[in-house]
């Protein structure tokens, strides 16, 4: 698709009418959250690397202090909290979240040892009605990482299964989005962590640090569901053939996930996922992914130094041919 | 029927994007399951196509150097042997007169390493690894120059750079005749002194006008101090000369940014001096002899407070740098 399309001829090809008085407030609150969106985007610390930033310092000043987590935590969550109530210069606010973030993790540490659900429950109640709002970016953000981190953590022999539902929701979140609803932030989360925490489990199993993740039948079902899901989503627009070869690339994954490698399929169908829905970070981050879970599958394999080159060299060859694939694609793309 | 206003036209006639799409979902506009179709008619195929060809080549290129890894290793003894080293010239031979692909490019200049370091672990000769570098530096240089490719051209500069830290590792500091912090900061200064030869007599040739020719000086010039000044910590903590040279690091980047300005210079000037003022404040964190929790706590708040600082001062010198280019 190379024209460009402006909003009204969207909503005209999607036979949305901009003149349906039904519409008119819907449209205005569209128009009211775009302003605000404007408005954050002009905070220079909202990119990418401010925020790793932000979220590095955090976590070595929380390492630092962590012996102090009672009484360091609770100084910098009500000091930065309240100074970041009454402070609009952006970079103060950046300097306040960074160790508000700070006594957040030391808070949760100390609060730990009482009982971990309840963190949770205080933050819901003291974010409370910022969570639901366009500006609760951040909140959202640092709650959905912390509940993920929770949960893998006590979920113990059901690790497979709670990895498998916070996959399928984060999938679920990125494909349907709902109203009134602002999931992006949490279902990136969900579905990437997922990924990277099974990444993690089979580095440190081919590594000998610990036992192989049981379950990965249940996620490799799992993983074929979301790509359902995805097919189920764009069913209507699909012709026969794009079907039929759908529920083979389906299968073929499906497959690949039951025999090779879980992580193969999970970031194939991750990697989809983010191009159906234009998300070209997230396409990489799986694209990533592939790579890291391919060369984990790799070097896991009893195979001789011979085998392992002809394998490198068949993969090498197979990724220079979808390449060229794409190439004649590309090019008969410029010329149409 | 309603009649938009102005706002609401100004938002209607804005290029339809991702963003904008979910806003429609989370305002009950657009149906969930419409979602899809309507991303589908605003997403760049021809981004994705080029996106996909270069993820593509990676992986294709990473699982040829795997193989060639394998290979070569399956079958080391054979380099061994007079058939293995007829291969590696055979091999170079093809390189020289397929250069205009980059692969072969690359190929050629690693054969010239294999050439050199080969008969050393076939023979046994004993040979310093520090020659060998420097053997590889001087034979880079003939390759290196026709090389239409910027990466090619700045091997030899960082094959000598190895070479000077093995000479440095293998004979001067065993042999007593620097220490460490002294040769770190000659061999900073032969890094500075390629710059100022750069800068003042090759700037405007073609072969040496890529950026990284200016980057990749410094960079060594900085590894070398900071090496240099790490070494003396730990080995005299206590002495100014580690300060001294933080300074003349400092200052001689902000006069080489005064007279050329560059923004990933300017970049690499604050990491560098985040780093040397980490290693500054753990010397006077050591001098205070505090138990180990606190150390460890006033260092790493130190640290993080150091990034923090860093980044603000990066996102505000950008802000800076766009304002002033506004008002231009």
């Amino acid at each position: 698709m190379s024209v460009e399309f402006s909003m009204r001829q969207l909503l005209a090809c999607l036979n949305i009418s901009v003149f349906d008085p039904a519409m008119e407030p819907a449209l205005k609150k569209v128009c009211l959250t775009g302003t605000e969106q404007r408005e954050e985007q002009k905070d220079p610390f909202c990119r990418l690397m401010p925020q790793i930033g932000m979220v590095v310092s955090a976590l070595i000043c929380f390492w630092g202090l962590r012996a102090y987590s009672l009484v360091a935590g609770a100084f910098l969550f009500l000091i930065c909290g309240i100074a970041l109530r009454k402070t609009a210069s952006y970079s103060v606010r950046y300097f306040l979240r960074t160790y508000f973030l700070t006594g957040l993790l030391l808070l949760t540490k100390a609060c730990f040892l009482f009982s971990p659900v309840a963190v949770i429950v205080l933050l819901f109640i003291f974010w409370g009605r910022s969570l639901f709002l366009p500006e609760g970016r951040w909140l959202r953000t640092v709650l959905s990482v912390l509940f993920f981190g929770y949960v893998s953590f006590l979920a113990g022999e059901y690790r497979t299964v709670f990895l498998g539902m916070f996959s399928i929701a984060g999938t679920a979140g990125l494909l349907l989005p709902l109203k009134n609803v602002y999931s992006r932030e949490p279902s990136i989360i969900f579905a990437v962590f997922s990924l990277l925490l099974l990444l993690g489990n089979e580095v440190f199993f081919m590594l000998g640090f610990i036992n192989p993740l049981q379950g990965s039948v249940v996620l490799s079902i799992v993983f074929a569901i979301e790509l359902l899901l995805l097919f189920c989503c764009l069913r209507r627009d699909l012709e026969t053939e794009e079907i039929f070869g759908s529920v083979i690339g389906i299968l073929s994954l499906f497959l690949v996930g039951l025999c090779l490698s879980v992580g193969i399929e999970g970031s194939a169908a991750l990697f989809l996922v983010s191009f159906f829905m234009d998300c070209p970070a997230l396409g990489k981050i799986a694209a990533v992914l592939f790579a890291c879970f391919l060369l984990v599958f790799l070097l896991s394999l009893s195979v001789s130094l011979l085998w392992a080159g002809i394998i490198s060299l068949t993969a090498g060859l197979f990724f220079e041919g979808l390449r060229f694939q794409l190439k004649l694609l590309s090019s008969k793309e410029c010329r149409e | 029927m309603i009649v938009p206003d102005k706002k609401m036209e100004a938002y209607l006639n804005q290029p339809a994007c991702i963003k904008n799409i979910i806003q429609l979902c989370r305002t009950g506009i657009l149906l969930p399951v419409d979602f899809l179709r309507a991303v589908a008619l605003c997403r760049s195929e021809k981004k994705w196509l080029r996106g996909g060809q270069y993820v593509l080549s990676w992986l294709a290129g990473v699982s040829f150097l795997a193989a060639a890894f394998f290979f070569v290793v399956e079958k080391w003894h054979f380099f061994y042997t007079l058939h293995g080293g007829l291969f590696l010239a055979l091999l170079f031979v093809v390189c020289s007169f397929a250069r205009r692909f980059a692969v072969a490019d690359y190929v050629g200049a690693v054969v010239i390493g294999a050439m050199i370091f080969l008969p050393g672990l076939i023979f046994g000769t004993n040979t310093f690894l520090y020659e060998q570098f420097f053997l590889w530096f001087l034979l880079l240089i003939f390759w290196a120059l026709p090389s239409p490719r910027a990466i090619v051209r700045l091997l030899p500069l960082v094959v000598l750079n190895m070479a000077v830290a093995l000479y440095g590792i293998q004979f001067v500091l065993p042999t007593l005749r620097l220490g460490a912090d002294s040769f770190c900061a000659l061999a900073a200064l032969l890094n500075l002194a390629l710059l100022i030869l750069r800068e003042e007599f090759a700037g405007n040739r073609l072969l040496f006008q890529s950026q990284a020719f200016r980057f990749v000086p410094l960079l060594f010039t900085g590894l070398f101090l900071l090496a240099g000044a790490a070494a003396q910590s730990f080995l005299n903590y206590g002495s100014l000369a580690f300060l001294y040279c933080f300074i003349f690091t400092v200052g001689l980047g902000g006069f080489y940014l005064f007279r050329h300005f560059d923004r990933p210079v300017c970049r690499f000037l604050l990491v560098f001096s985040v780093l040397w003022v980490s290693l500054l404040i753990c010397c006077g964190i050591r001098a205070l002899t505090l138990p180990a929790s606190q150390e460890q706590a006033l260092f790493l708040s130190a640290g993080s407070l150091l990034i923090v600082m860093t980044l603000i001062i990066d996102r505000q010198f950008d802000i800076l740098l766009k304002d002033t280019q506004d008002v231009g």
